[in-house]
C-alpha cells in the first residue's frame, strides 16, 4: 500500500473510531434527542413568558399647547391625526392640555406621561416621565406615532410645499426618560451597561466553572487524587478547589477594575491637560478653565449614564454575585469532573449545567427591553439566573431589598449544592471504569454514610 | 506492646459485592509485613480503610493503640499503586505541598527534601517540571513525596514498579534504612514475590477478602512445605519405591543422566515421620547422597495457598 494512502487509512481509521465511540454513548443519543426538544422548549417558553410579562404602557400626553389635540364637545382631546396613533396591545395613549402629578397618573392608571410644547417642533426632544420605565419597544412606538403627528402638523402648516422642504419637514422625536419620584435618567445607556456586565458574569462563571471540572478530571485520570485523599477530607479538597479557583476569578475580575480605573484616570488626566478642552469649551459656550473631564462626560449623550452609575455598589455586587454564582455552578462542574475520567466524556453531561446558564442569559438580553417586567424581576430572584439577571437591572436602580434577597437565597442555595456535591464527590472521585448512574448519584446524596474516615 | 495497626471484623462492601470480609490482623512496630493477594483480594481496599480514605462498614480499626481517626494520618505514608503527579507543578514544589499538607513546616520539609534528593540521586530535578519526568524518576518522587514527612508507618503499594533494578535496589536500601534507624513501620503490598522473601517480616495473605494466609514469612514458608523433602539416593529405586509403600508419597523421580543408579526424589513426608526418621529408615534400603527439606518460595506458597483457597 502507498504511503498516502497508508497515511489516509490511518486518519480514516481513526476518524472512525472517534466518531463511532461517540455516537454508540447512551448520553450522545439522549443529548441529540432530547437538544432539539429542549431548544423548542426554551424558545416557546420564552415566547411565552415575553408575551405574558411586559406590561401594558399607559401613555398621558400632555399637550400643553393644543399642538396635537383638539377638545371635543363633552370637554375630552382627542388627536388631529388619529391613524397616527395605530391601535397596540401594549400601549395606549390619552390626551388632555393639564400635566399630572404622580399620584394623578397613578390614580389614572397611567405608567407614564410625555410632555409636549411649541418648543418640541423645533427641539425635537420631550420628556417621558415615567412610573415605571416603559419598554424599549414601546418608548420606540411612542416617539414613532409623535413624529408622525408633528411631521402633518409641520406639513399642514407649509401651502406650497416641495420635496427639499418635506424633507426638511421630517421629524424624529427622542425621548429622554426620567423618573417621576426622583427625576434621574434611566434608559438604554444602563441597560446595556448591565447587559455588558451580565455578560461577563456568564463568561466568568462558565470560565471557571470549567477550570473547576478540569482540576477535578485531572486529578482523578492522574491518580492523584488517593494520594491527597489519604490526608484530606474530600469535602476539603472540593471546598479548597472551589475557593481557590474562586479567589482566581476574584482576582481577575480585581486586577480589571483596577486596571480600567487606573486607564480612566489617564484618559481624564489627558484630556484636560489638552488643548482640546479649551476649545471644546469654547465650543460649548463655557467659561474656559470650568470643564473637566466629568463635564465632558456629562455632555455626551451616550456616555452621561456612567456618571449616575454607584460604582462601588455595581463592582461590589458583581463581585458578591460572581463568588456565589461561581460556587454554585461550581459545585455542578466539580461534581460533573468526579463523575468522569477524561473531559470528553464531561461533553455530554455539561448540557444541564449549560442549559439554566444560557437561559440566564437570555433572559438578561430580555431584561434590558423591559427591566422591571415581572420575568426580569422574578429571573433576579432566582437562584440559577440571579447572578446574571441582576446584573442588568442594578444600573436601573434596584431596592436595596431586592438584592439582599437575591443574594441571601443565591448563597443558601450555594451552600447546599456544594455540600450535595461534595457528597456525590467524595465516592464518584473513586471510582473508575464505570460512570455513576443516576440512582447512585441520588443514593449518595441521601445517604452520606459511605464517606471517608 | 501496642501493634501499630490492629483490626477486628473489619469489613466492607461496595452494593452486593464484600470487598473485605470480617478481617482481624495485626501489625507490629518496626516490622515489615507483606500484604499480599490476587487481584481483587481486598488489598486496597484495606489500605483506604487504613489511610481514611474510606471507612470501615463494621469493625474496629485501631492504630497505636487509639481507634482510627483523622490526626492519626498524617503519622503515616502511603504509595498508592495507581499514581500520579499534578503536571502543571514543578519536582520540589509538589513534594513540597503534600509535605506541608501533611502537617509538616515548610522550612523543615525543605531541608527533608534536600537530603532525599542526594540520597536518591535526583539532585538537578528541584525545579524541573513535571511532565518532563520520566515513569522511575517519576516513581522515586512520589517515594519521597511518601517519606518526607518522616511517618511511622509506610503503606507502599507496588513501590518498585515502574523502577530498573538498580534505582529498585535504591529505593529498597531505603526502605531497610528507615526501618533500621528510625523504628518505621512499613505495610508493603506487591506481587513481587522475590521483594517479599528479602523485605518482610510477616506477611499476610487475602484471597476473594478473606485471610487466607498471616504470620512470619519464614514460618510461613515451612508451614506450606507440608513434609516435603528432596533426597538424592543412589541404588536400585524399584526395590526402594517398593519399600517406600504407602509410608511416604512420592512425587517426583528423577534418574541422573551421568549415574543410571543416581535418582533424584522428592517426597511428601507424613505428619509424624520427620526427617531423621525417615533418613534412619532410607539408609536401610539404599545410600543417600543428600538430602534436604524442600524450601518453597513466596511465589509457590502464594499459588499453592490461592488455589487451595480457590473452589
Amino acid at each position: 500500500m502507498s504511503s498516502p494512502s497508508r497515511a489516509f487509512e490511518i486518519w480514516r481509521t481513526v476518524v472512525r473510531r472517534e466518531y463511532v465511540t461517540r455516537v454508540r454513548r447512551r448520553a450522545f443519543l439522549v443529548a441529540t434527542l432530547l437538544g432539539p426538544v429542549l431548544m423548542v422548549g426554551l424558545v416557546a417558553g420564552l415566547v411565552l413568558l415575553t408575551q405574558s410579562t411586559e406590561e401594558p404602557t399607559v401613555v398621558w400626553v400632555a399637550d400643553h399647547d393644543g399642538l396635537l389635540t383638539v377638545p371635543t364637545s363633552d370637554g375630552q382631546f382627542v388627536p388631529t391625526c388619529p391613524t397616527c396613533y395605530p391601535e397596540r396591545k401594549l400601549l395606549t395613549y390619552r390626551f388632555g392640555r393639564e400635566v399630572k402629578t404622580k399620584e394623578e397618573l397613578s390614580a389614572g392608571g397611567f405608567t407614564c406621561m410625555v410632555e409636549l410644547d411649541e418648543g418640541v417642533v423645533q427641539s425635537e426632544k420631550a420628556q417621558l416621565l415615567h412610573l415605571t420605565p416603559p419598554s424599549s419597544r414601546a418608548k420606540r412606538w411612542v416617539e414613532r406615532d409623535l413624529s408622525h403627528a408633528i411631521e402633518r402638523l409641520k406639513v399642514r402648516e407649509q401651502s406650497d410645499l416641495d420635496y427639499d422642504a418635506y424633507l426638511a419637514l421630517q421629524t424624529d422625536i427622542s425621548l429622554v426618560g426620567l423618573d417621576i419620584a426622583t427625576g434621574e435618567r434611566k434608559g438604554e445607556g444602563q441597560g446595556a451597561l448591565g447587559f455588558v456586565f451580565s455578560l461577563f458574569m456568564l463568561t466568568f462563571v462558565m470560565v471557571y466553572g470549567m477550570h473547576v471540572m478540569r482540576g477535578v478530571i485531572e486529578e482523578k485520570s492522574n491518580r492523584i487524587v488517593e494520594v491527597v485523599l489519604s490526608t484530606v477530607r474530600p469535602s476539603q479538597l472540593l471546598a479548597g478547589k472551589i475557593a481557590g479557583i474562586g479567589l482566581v476569578g476574584l482576582t481577575q475580575i480585581l486586577g480589571w477594575t483596577a486596571l480600567s480605573w487606573v486607564l480612566f484616570f489617564f484618559l481624564g488626566t489627558a484630556v484636560e491637560q489638552s488643548a482640546w478642552l479649551d476649545s471644546w469649551t469654547a465650543a460649548q459656550g463655557m467659561t474656559a478653565g470650568t470643564a473637566d473631564f466629568q463635564t465632558v462626560l456629562a455632555a455626551q449623550d451616550e456616555l452621561a449614564f456612567l456618571l449616575d452609575i454607584d460604582w462601588a455598589v455595581m463592582l461590589g455586587c458583581a463581585a458578591i454575585y460572581f463568588v456565589l454564582g461561581y460556587a454554585m455552578y461550581g459545585a455542578f462542574f466539580a461534581t460533573i469532573g468526579a463523575m468522569v475520567e477524561q473531559e470528553s466524556d464531561a461533553q455530554y453531561l455539561l448540557l444541564p449545567v449549560m442549559t439554566p446558564l444560557l437561559f440566564s442569559y437570555i433572559l438578561a438580553s430580555m431584561s434590558i427591553e423591559a427591566p422591571e417586567s415581572t420575568l426580569a424581576v422574578v429571573s433576579s430572584f432566582v437562584p440559577f439566573s440571579s447572578p446574571i439577571s441582576m446584573m442588568v437591572r442594578l444600573p436601573m436602580g434596584v431596592p436595596w431589598w431586592h438584592v439582599a434577597l437575591s443574594m441571601a437565597l443565591l448563597a443558601a442555595t450555594a451552600v447546599l449544592l456544594v455540600g450535595l456535591a461534595a457528597r456525590v464527590y467524595r465516592v464518584a472521585i473513586l471510582m473508575y471504569g464505570k460512570r455513576p448512574t443516576f440512582r447512585e448519584l441520588v443514593r449518595w446524596t441521601v445517604r452520606p454514610d459511605s464517606g471517608a474516615l | 506492646m501496642t501493634p501499630v495497626l490492629h483490626t477486628q471484623g473489619v469489613c466492607k462492601s461496595f452494593g452486593d459485592h464484600v470487598a473485605l470480609a470480617p478481617l482481624d490482623a495485626e501489625v507490629q512496630e518496626g516490622r515489615i509485613v507483606g500484604l499480599l493477594g490476587p487481584n481483587g483480594a481486598g488489598k486496597t481496599t484495606l489500605l483506604r480503610m487504613v489511610t481514611g480514605i474510606t471507612k470501615p462498614d463494621q469493625g474496629e480499626l485501631r492504630m497505636w493503640g487509639q481507634p482510627h481517626h483523622r490526626d492519626l494520618l498524617s503519622r503515616m505514608g502511603y504509595l498508592p499503586e495507581e499514581r500520579g503527579l499534578y503536571k502543571s507543578m514543578r519536582v520540589a514544589e509538589q513534594v513540597l505541598y503534600f509535605a506541608t499538607l501533611r502537617g509538616m513546616a515548610r522550612s523543615d520539609a525543605e531541608r527533608e527534601l534536600k537530603a532525599w534528593f542526594e540520597r536518591l540521586e535526583v539532585e538537578g530535578w528541584w525545579n524541573r517540571e513535571v511532565a518532563d519526568l520520566s515513569k522511575g524518576m517519576a516513581q522515586k518522587i512520589q517515594f519521597i513525596a511518601t517519606v518526607l514527612h518522616r511517618p511511622e508507618l509506610l503503606i507502599l503499594d507496588e513501590p518498585f514498579s515502574g523502577l530498573d533494578p538498580i534505582n529498585a535496589g535504591l529505593v529498597r536500601n531505603e526502605m531497610l534504612r528507615l526501618v533500621k534507624d528510625h523504628g518505621t513501620t512499613l505495610l508493603l503490598s506487591t506481587h513481587d514475590m522475590g521483594s517479599v522473601e528479602a523485605l518482610c517480616d510477616e506477611v499476610i495473605l487475602l484471597h476473594r477478602g478473606k485471610k487466607v494466609l498471616s504470620g512470619a514469612t519464614d514460618a510461613v514458608r515451612e508451614d506450606a512445605r507440608k513434609g516435603r523433602i528432596r533426597v538424592a539416593v543412589q541404588g536400585n529405586l524399584m526395590a526402594f519405591v517398593a519399600e517406600l509403600g504407602a509410608r511416604a508419597e512420592l512425587l517426583s523421580k528423577h534418574t541422573r543422566a551421568e549415574s543410571s543408579d543416581v535418582h533424584d526424589l522428592e517426597l511428601a513426608l507424613p505428619e509424624g515421620w520427620a526427617m531423621p526418621e525417615f533418613l534412619a529408615w532410607a539408609v536401610q534400603h539404599v545410600r543417600v547422597l543428600e538430602a534436604r527439606p524442600l524450601r518453597l518460595s513466596m511465589e509457590e506458597v502464594f499459588v499453592q495457598t490461592v488455589e487451595s483457597a480457590t473452589p
